[in-house]
């Protein structure tokens, strides 16, 4: 008996959350007015927002952005140009060379932050926003690097902004936003607008998610849009179309009218992998992958469990089971012959 | 099948003959002073742990699971006059990602430097096991691929070129069965080759057509040459650094890389021109190279494996599956087979368990008694030792082994035929819903025989989120400790309350509902758990349905007995132990003219009021937390305390129990037993603390004193109200 209790446990063995947990703890509707620390942060967002978008910053545009009256945002603005972050000339405010680095520097724990929670948590999509403001705040400069490291210095976070780099650099790209999109011409989704937080949730529940390649674009009577995207005829309604940016995409990134979700064949079926959907990320992906669900893979969904979900399916010689939000992100091309 | 192994038959005798092996000698756990070290890396669910059994003679246990071996293992043997050690990887399908699994076994084959690795794989599934392989040969090419289940390929009728394969590898081939032993000596002998070698083979370079890539990977490659000559990893370490990999980037700086010489100017510039070039890769860089390296894996299998006839699973393995996971038939089939393993349980534990309880208590302890007061020991010492320590260890040997050494063989059977998977499979939709993984079910199954158990089998929930619900909500299956108490109160108290027709039933059916009641507690916790304290958490799921295999039956015994029955065993006797002396203490440390226990249960009498129980039980609860079997004795013998009807009971501090019911309910009704307490003890046997094995089970897995205190605080609570509850409202009806 005693070979079991020689074994030596690896030292990551340690179920360690608590770093996550000091992270939801804090994420709570916050009712309070915020610290002057957070005014300050949140100006220099806003004043780096209008930089990029090219627009004129002033109080009235900063108490419409906070969504907060009184003029105390606009007191805090008068302080950092106090401070020499900021500079006013007329009516409009400026960064100075010194805010721009700290702006950046908050845009980047946050959109950081924003890339953690998406990755390695479930925090949900309409959730990363807030839950990330509340986190920056307990990380140090260091820490934002550490961070960044463990997460593999990403480029972009998960609604598709540019994350400035430790250097501080800002990498600017040019959007477009789908209400201005030729009909007709395939896109990808490059950036998905997270205000306001009601419509954002809408969206993702709809499955929208930057890098989702939007195919037979047509324009509906109501002013809404149809489009064919991962498998899948999706509307949305006019209102969506300036919260949505894209780009133009390769030839051979086009749509393919053939690709379905594996969650939408029928047992028995076979199919081959085209792809993940860029919107399964993190863990999640990595998992998929090592199963085996890369592109020429074959699929044959043998049985599925008494309740419909999960379903097996035989992989490479191994019979895996997948959840149907795990097939839901994979996208096949159906295999009408069947086998080999 | 051309292999390089000639298929012959091992039987029973050839297993057991010392020299089977040629001059080789297993050494089990003994690895002092090792000649090579062999590292064991594989897929999960490879037979990777029999290949290390067969090499070592250890016994670990082989479960058919992806993902069995979490902890490292070691074991050692002996080879033409050389000692070898060997290194039991944990099992991972890559060793591209963060995973803590993945960076052990990549930073043991990087930084361990092992002689040979020894890489497992499944012949039945070559394509996904090549990844892992094609990803090891980049790191070392002083390996040795063993093509294990062949017995099984060859019933799939699955032929694979060993030579051909072993040409487009570069390393020996060879083709095992290492559950009969099949190919294991020519495995020793290419092992013994590969360690002789003093040259370093060149590693593997695999075409990874990302767009990009080979320009930045070649600059890189250049910069390390420079900066370590002696690396020969370069090109491995320079995609590592374009993936900014942290665990190399720091062993480039802290010279662990480079046998600790420190990073020079070269190694730094390296560094600088990796971080730099990243930026000009793809995005989804990650993505793609996993895809190339499938890519290559499907080409080679492609090239070395035929699938004659039927190339997917047997027409019978279908037709099982159809019926296990069929709405219809599944359920039925599930809860007649844990129907079935209970019921062997309890029924076949019976008359062991009375044979060890005449062997130990009603013979071992007047023995044991008499030899201390012949040797003049003072009357304290023999109550402590005898009727507290040695009285209380006995209870629990003979109470606890034999239902324990019924059930996990039959449980560890179910889950090497692979029942058990499509058994977490039918159920997975149910615990998805409470925020759990369907793998759940079988450590809750696994509760049933022993709560510590159940927890330690939450290893195979790779999921965090997942694992901590399993291991705060294992309580809730009514374990074997407890299967006793509730039949008991059912049989004496509830079935005594119903015309006599029906007493058997009603029984029956109260303690069914009981654990029921458990299974429901279970997923209520569970749901609540994720939406609280685990809110966030990561989560993702995978259950691989392994096929359905022959399970060794021997083995799977001897496994089981020593995993499972005798470590959770020794554990409960080691708890025993104190707990004996401290019942007998608490009933005999006189207090003016009572004893302790006697004004401890008065102090807690009106709580236990509230909760419909007496203060005995409550007192026997805390004193009893080594094992929920030793709870009834100790009732039984502090309500002979109280009531003092010396005559029935061994004498105070002196636990017993009888087996007839009659005496046993007048023992109780003297002490103030109600209908209503056996209830709210059959509610509270339930729902209150685990036992310490299990709460220190606890502790070990999570490493966490803050999770231990919340599985062990949280069903007291709810226990607490619950029976609370109950007595309120059975009172307020009258």
């Amino acid at each position: 008996m005693a070979a079991p209790e020689e074994i030596k446990t690896l030292s990551n063995q340690k179920v360690d959350f608590e770093e996550s947990r000091r992270i939801f703890a804090s994420v709570k509707p916050n009712q309070q007015p915020p610290s002057a620390e957070t005014r300050e942060e949140e100006g220099l967002k806003y004043l780096l927002d209008c930089e990029e978008r090219g627009i004129v910053a002033s109080a009235a545009g900063l108490e419409a952005a906070m969504k907060r009256r009184g003029g105390r945002d606009a007191a805090s603005m008068a302080g950092m140009v106090d401070k020499g972050l900021v500079d006013r000339i007329g009516g409009e405010w400026t960064l100075t060379d010194e805010g721009r680095r700290q702006a950046l520097e908050v845009v980047r724990k946050h959109r950081l932050m924003e890339t953690w929670l998406a990755r390695e948590t479930s925090v949900p999509a309409e959730k990363w926003h807030r839950a990330a403001q509340e986190a920056e705040r307990q990380l140090g400069p260091g820490e934002t690097d550490r961070l960044a490291d463990r997460l593999g210095n990403p480029r972009f976070d998960p609604h598709g902004d540019p994350i400035p780099t430790r250097e501080g650099e800002l990498r600017a790209g040019s959007r477009v936003s789908l209400g201005d999109w030729p009909a007709g011409c395939d896109a990808v989704i490059v950036h998905l607008e997270d205000e306001p937080e009601e419509e954002y949730a809408q969206m993702v529940r709809m499955g929208l998610h930057p890098g989702m390649v939007l195919g037979r674009i047509e324009r509906l009577g109501d002013g809404g849009m149809k489009f064919f995207a991962e498998g899948r005829w999706i509307e949305i309604p006019g209102r969506w179309l300036e919260q949505i940016h894209v780009a133009g995409v390769m030839d051979e990134n086009r749509a393919d009218m053939a690709v379905r979700r594996l969650s939408d064949l029928p047992v028995g079926s076979f199919s081959r992998v085209r792809g993940l959907s860029p919107a399964c990320v993190g863990a999640e992906r990595r998992r998929l992958l090592d199963l085996g669900l890369v592109p020429g893979t074959e699929i044959h969904c043998e049985f599925r469990s008494p309740f419909g979900s999960p379903r097996s399916y035989m992989i490479r010689g191994s019979m895996i089971a997948l959840r149907r939000e795990q097939a839901d992100r994979v996208l096949v091309i159906p295999d009408e012959g069947g086998g080999r | 099948m051309s292999g390089t192994a000639p298929a012959h038959e091992v039987g029973e005798a050839c297993l057991k003959c010392p020299s089977r092996f040629g001059a080789m000698r297993k050494l089990g756990l003994n690895v002092e002073g090792t000649d090579h070290v062999v590292a064991l890396a594989g897929n999960p669910n490879t037979g990777k742990t029999t290949v290390f059994n067969a090499l070592t003679g250890l016994r670990m246990h082989t479960g058919n699971w992806p993902g069995k071996t979490i902890a490292r293992a070691e074991g050692g043997f002996l080879y033409e006059e050389k000692r070898y050690k060997l290194v039991d990887l944990p099992g991972t399908y890559s060793l591209l990602s963060a995973s803590p699994d993945e960076e052990v076994a990549r930073g043991f084959l990087l930084f361990g430097r092992p002689d040979v690795t020894l890489i497992v794989v499944d012949a039945t599934s070559l394509e996904r096991n090549l990844n892992l392989a094609l990803q090891v040969l980049q790191i070392t090419r002083r390996a040795v691929l063993c093509l294990n289940l062949m017995d099984e390929a060859r019933a799939h009728r699955i032929e694979i070129d060993t030579r051909n394969l072993s040409r487009d590898l570069g390393i020996p081939v060879v083709a095992c069965s290492a559950r009969s032993g099949e190919g294991i000596p020519e495995l020793l002998k290419e092992i013994a080759l590969m360690a002789a070698r003093t040259d370093e083979p060149s590693l593997l370079k695999l075409p990874l057509d990302v767009s990009g890539l080979r320009g930045a990977l070649d600059r890189v490659e250049k910069e390390l040459s420079m900066a370590f000559p002696q690396l020969p990893q370069t090109r491995w370490v320079a995609l590592r650094l374009l993936e900014g990999d942290r665990q190399v980037i720091d062993a480039i700086k802290s010279g662990e890389l480079s046998e600790d010489v420190p990073m020079g100017d070269a190694g730094a510039s390296a560094l600088a021109l990796a971080k730099e070039l990243r930026w000009e890769l793809p995005q989804n860089l990650h993505d793609q190279l996993s895809e190339s390296i499938y890519g290559e894996a499907a080409r080679i299998a492609g090239r070395n494996v035929t699938r004659h006839g039927e190339s997917r699973r047997l027409a019978w393995q279908q037709r099982v599956d159809l019926l296990l996971t069929h709405p219809l038939s599944a359920f039925p089939i599930m809860v007649a087979v844990l129907g079935a393993v209970l019921w062997l349980t309890i029924a076949g534990a019976n008359v062991p368990s009375k044979m060890l309880s005449v062997l130990l208590v009603d013979w071992g302890h007047p023995a044991l008694r008499g030899l201390m007061e012949n040797l003049g020991s003072p009357w304290w010492l023999t109550g402590i030792i005898a009727d507290g320590m040695y009285l209380a260890t006995a209870w629990v040997i003979a109470v606890m082994l034999p239902p324990m050494a019924i059930f996990f063989p039959c449980f560890t059977l179910l889950e090497d035929l692979g029942f058990l998977p499509r058994v977490a499979f039918n159920l997975d939709r149910i615990f998805q819903k409470v925020g759990a993984h369907g793998k759940q079910a079988l450590t809750m199954a696994m509760g049933l025989g022993c709560n510590a158990a159940g927890v330690v089998a939450t290893r195979v929930i790779d999921s965090p989120r997942e694992r901590l619900i399993a291991i705060l909500t294992n309580n809730f299956s009514l374990c074997n400790g407890r299967w006793p108490t509730q039949i008991l109160l059912a049989t004496v108290f509830i079935s005594a309350a119903v015309p006599a027709a029906w007493a058997d039933t009603v029984a029956a059916g109260s303690v069914l509902l009981v654990a029921l009641l458990g299974f429901g507690f279970a997923l209520l916790t569970s749901w609540l758990l994720a939406r609280t304290l685990l809110k966030g958490e990561a989560t993702s799921f995978s259950l691989e349905l392994p096929p359905y295999r022959p399970p060794n039956v021997l083995r799977t015994l001897y496994a089981s007995l020593i995993d499972r029955t005798l470590i959770v065993l020794w554990r409960a006797v080691i708890f025993a132990l104190p707990a004996g002396a401290v019942i007998w203490l608490v009933s005999n440390i006189p207090v003016g003219d009572t004893s302790l226990a006697v004004i401890v249960i008065n102090a807690l009498d009106p709580l236990a009021w509230v909760m419909g129980l007496t203060g005995v039980v409550l007192l026997a609860y805390v004193v009893a937390i080594p094992a929920n079997e030793i709870v009834i004795p100790t009732v039984l013998m502090f309500t002979v305390l109280v009531t003092g009807q010396h005559s029935l009971g061994e004498g105070s501090g002196v636990m017993f129990e009888t087996s007839d019911n009659e005496s046993l309910r007048q023992i109780l009704q003297a002490g103030g037993w109600t209908l209503l307490t056996a209830v709210s003890l059959m509610l509270f046997s339930l729902c209150h603390n685990p036992c310490s094995t299990t709460i220190y089970t606890i502790y070990r897995e999570t490493k966490s004193m803050k999770w231990t205190a919340v599985a062990t605080f949280m069903p007291l609570v709810m226990g607490f109200v619950l029976c609370a509850a109950v007595a309120a409202v059975w009172r307020w009806l009258g």
